[in-house]
């Protein structure tokens, strides 16, 4: 009876064990889809595409400690790696130069674009790093160019 | 993009590789000090009387240097034809060595050391040269700063001849172990490793403004030292001393790195072999800012 006992206790532990790797890896490989955005002509969203000379396509796959930037094709452009306390930093810096760089110049430009599309953006920048560390599963956001002759506004779910 | 724009782009380069020391820890005298390297393999062509170098064909370093200057090297090399089948000239930790190498034999022609007094005469007879021919020379700071690099580099020059077409220079390495260190002063006025830049009247002015533009973007982003470093591939930022995050750069990448902050004519001179072999880096400090010791490679 003790063997059983321990053997049971032993095939739990192994089981379980085996469990919370296999969810560790499924969670790191997930990539949660997410609704394509759609560009359109001058706004912040095509002014990114542009900075990356994206024509058709900007892909931007965001995984614990890693993003990477692809174009048109899957033509991989840059990883970007990090931990939490240096995204933290660059946040910090980010949210200092787009804020103070804005009142100092007022000309437009990407980041007054950004601004002016989504006016929470600066209270709410902090939340992204917190949100991209802590986030247990990847994901991965398509842009799109929507060329103006179309009605399909930006954010549309269709894709 | 003028002839003029690459040589003052040669120089400044020159100028940033013989001015930079590598910077020890400071209070851990243990540490050695980082190492800079540098690898130039340059052909002659014999059958064709042209010239390659560091990876860049004739044509591609006549475009960089003048056709002008590249034939008279290239004339005055195939002089010694004869006896300039491979040499191979090494310097490091205060030693050099000149070596033929015929057919994998190596044949030692010269060792020497290079002592400090001799650093000093040869540096004090390049400031007359200067002094002489240009606007520029090299202030007492800079020749110890020179001395200081020359003690903890390792340089290796290969000069050969061929007849052979198809035999291509190896790009150039380039690898510096610690940031250059550029420190900017209340006045906007720029000093590199401690030695203050002396610059022609319109490239001072030039400077200048840019130091401007560098202390304003430090200003807004609140950070008072920046190092940017290109690693084999890697680019790697600090804010203050802290890591920031890296990027790994693919080819697609450097491309548009290139091409946007290089220009698409001086980005088809780059080569991405050279890139992805080197090993170089910026240490900025505005006023009021603190270099922190960081080296690129452990």
């Amino acid at each position: 009876m003790k063997h059983v006992v321990v053997f049971f206790t032993l095939f739990v532990l192994v089981v379980a064990s085996l469990s919370v790797l296999a969810y560790t890896e499924f969670v790191e490989q997930f990539v949660l889809p997410v609704p394509t955005l759609r560009a359109s002509e001058g706004d912040s969203l095509h002014m990114l595409m542009e900075m990356f000379q994206a024509e058709e396509q900007l892909t931007i796959e965001v995984k614990r400690g890693m993003t990477s930037i692809s174009t048109d094709e899957n033509r991989k452009l840059f990883d970007v790696i990090y931990t939490q306390e240096e995204l933290d930093r660059l946040l910090k810096v980010i949210v200092n130069l787009v804020f103070n760089l804005n009142a100092q110049t007022g000309k437009q430009n990407l980041l007054t674009q950004v601004e002016t599309d989504y006016p929470a953006v600066r209270e709410n920048l902090y939340l992204v790093g917190r949100f991209i560390d802590n986030f247990p599963f990847g994901f991965k956001v398509n842009i799109e160019f929507q060329s103006n002759n179309t009605n399909i506004q930006k954010g549309d779910n269709n894709g | 993009m003028g002839r003029k724009f690459w040589i003052i782009s040669l120089v400044a380069v020159l100028i940033v590789a013989f001015v930079v020391p590598a910077q020890g820890f400071a209070g851990s005298g243990d540490d050695p000090d980082p190492e800079n390297k540098l690898h130039l393999d340059i052909v002659f062509n014999s059958e064709s009387g042209t010239m390659q170098a560091g990876g860049y064909t004739h044509e591609e370093l006549s475009q960089l240097l003048g056709p002008e200057i590249l034939n008279a090297i290239g004339e005055g090399a195939l002089e010694f034809e004869d006896i300039l089948v491979h040499l191979r000239l090494i310097y490091g930790s205060g030693a050099m060595t000149l070596d033929s190498i015929v057919e994998q034999h190596v044949l030692q022609l010269l060792s020497s050391t290079w002592t400090e007094d001799e650093q000093d005469n040869v540096l004090d007879k390049l400031n007359d040269v200067l002094i002489e021919n240009t606007y520029y020379y090299i202030p007492q700071s800079g020749e110890k700063m020179l001395t200081k690099w020359i003690d903890t580099s390792i340089v290796q020059v290969d000069v050969r001849t061929t007849d052979q077409d198809k035999e291509v220079s190896t790009p150039i390495t380039l690898v510096m172990e610690a940031p250059v260190q550029v420190d900017i002063a209340d006045d906007n006025s720029v000093a590199v490793e401690g030695v203050d830049l002396i610059l022609e009247p319109e490239a001072d002015k030039l400077m200048r403004e840019t130091a401007q533009t560098v202390v304003d973007m430090a200003n807004a982003a609140v950070v008072d030292n920046v190092i940017a470093g290109w690693d084999q591939g890697e680019i790697l930022l600090y804010a203050d001393g802290g890591k920031l995050p890296s990027i790994t750069v693919h080819e697609a990448g450097l491309d548009l790195l290139l091409s946007g902050f290089a220009g698409a004519e001086i980005a088809k001179l780059i080569k991405p072999e050279i890139l992805y072999a080197s090993t170089i880096g910026v240490d900025v400090s505005v006023p009021g800012g603190i270099h922190p010791e960081i080296i690129f490679k452990d």
